[in-house]
């Protein structure tokens, strides 16, 4: 994969339009999904996806050949997020998700779809450090190298990230009786007694 | 086997690995029989999720946007090496221009390297000698009153040109006077030895009052009571 990436990359470089159609069919589902996750709102989602191509394209003499060309993409994507979060957060914000929920609340819905919108959401309300990761492993099943490579990151703190992002989706999904309550809900502090792991 | 190990146990439940030790202790512990239930309704879920479609708006947008920024960046990049280019084909003109120069002037009249007697001596560059006015001969032959006649010459070529000058700038103002301008005859060419002759000439005319004045001396010398008599030659 990393040899094809390569020759793909070479068109590129070269100006082959064709190449570039090629790398970008390959990639924008990622990219695009990604986007979605981190920044919940679609036309956000969108214009940032186009972003990303434009880096992509813009960067990608500096593409270390020797690597996997899809981490290298989505760590760009992940970035791209970042600095968008940080601009929205100074500007007020459209709803978008609304649109998302609310239509597939009332059409489709069964448990599994209502749980992965219940961890949607938990992932809203979560650092982006840890939705990342969470979305990179869970949604785009990049491995622990590939995402510490994304986010130019230890594979240590990655994992740390990563455990401690499903820990707090399994405390939201608790709050929100979308679980099984093992613990008493009525309890405080059910993430530290979570954490803890005691037993009654 | 404590269950204060469940967290360990969810992140290898959840990325698909076995955990037989949670589910041993599992069988005794119903709390953490609930979280392994837990964790494996959310690993179901995570793996029944759908990625989203690109909308297809956006697909044909990625392509046209990268096309259009490839092409204005490449325009600049272009018209940067085109300056690069004419500023190399400039330079190389010049270079060859000056090299041309530097190989006619060596070949013609320019300075010649002459190796010296010893190898361990520096190349000596000999200059051709310069070309005198055909008028005098070397300056080392030279005596003082070839000296002083080529200053009279040039005094009185100076002169010429000044009076040639004056009756110039005064025909031009003439003609406010009324009168008719006057035929102006300049000098002709100074000879060829005018200080010598202005020299001889001053000589004879002052030749009297010097032999006045050393005949005086030579008397008052005479007339000295005490002192010696030493005529002035």
């Amino acid at each position: 994969m990393i040899a094809e990436d390569a020759l793909l990359v070479r068109r590129c470089l070269r100006g082959d339009s064709q190449a570039m159609q090629l790398l970008i069919g390959r990639y924008q589902a990622d990219v695009y999904n990604v986007c979605v996750r981190l920044l919940r709102h679609r036309h956000d989602a969108e214009d940032v996806t186009q972003e990303v191509f434009l880096r992509v394209f813009r960067s990608l003499e500096r593409w270390d050949s020797q690597r996997p060309l899809r981490p290298w993409i989505l760590g760009i994507a992940v970035n791209r997020c970042r600095t968008w979060l940080s601009q929205r957060g100074r500007r007020p914000e459209v709803v978008d998700f609304l649109q998302d929920t609310a239509m597939a609340r009332d059409s489709q819905e069964g448990p599994a779809q209502e749980l992965l919108r219940e961890i949607r959401e938990a992932l809203e309300s979560m650092r982006l450090e840890y939705r990342s990761v969470f979305v990179l492993f869970h949604e785009q099943g990049q491995g622990y190298d590939d995402i510490a490579r994304a986010l130019d990151r230890p594979v240590g703190t990655i994992k740390t990230w990563l455990h401690r992002a499903r820990l707090e989706i399994l405390e939201y999904l608790k709050r929100r009786g979308v679980v099984d309550s093992h613990d008493n809900a009525s309890n405080s502090a059910p993430a530290t007694r979570l954490a803890s792991g005691e037993c009654s | 086997m404590t269950c204060r190990q469940w967290e360990n146990w969810l992140d290898d439940r959840l990325e698909g690995q076995a955990t037989p030790a949670w589910e041993q202790h599992a069988a005794h512990c119903p709390e953490c029989a609930a979280r392994l239930r837990d964790a494996d309704r959310l690993l179901l879920a995570l793996k029944q999720q759908a990625p989203l479609p690109v909308p297809v708006s956006l697909q044909a947008r990625l392509m046209q946007s990268v096309l259009l920024d490839q092409q204005q960046r490449a325009r600049p990049r272009l018209l940067g090496r085109a300056r690069v280019g004419s500023a190399a084909l400039l330079a190389a003109l010049l270079l060859l221009a000056v090299a041309s120069y530097l190989l006619w002037y060596r070949s013609s009249e320019g300075p010649r390297v002459v190796q010296g007697p010893r190898l361990d001596q520096e190349p000596r560059v000999v200059l051709d000698p310069p070309v005198e006015p055909p008028l005098l001969p070397p300056e080392s032959e030279l005596p003082w009153r070839h000296n002083m006649q080529r200053a009279g010459q040039v005094m009185a070529s100076l002169t010429v040109r000044t009076a040639g000058e004056a009756v110039e700038s005064t025909s031009s103002l003439w003609p406010m006077s009324g009168v008719e301008w006057p035929s102006v005859q300049l000098p002709p060419t100074p000879p060829v030895e005018p200080l010598r002759s202005a020299g001889q000439r001053l000589s004879a005319g002052l030749e009297p009052v010097t032999d006045s004045a050393r005949r005086a001396m030579n008397r008052f010398w005479r007339d000295l009571p005490l002192g010696r008599r030493t005529p002035v030659e």
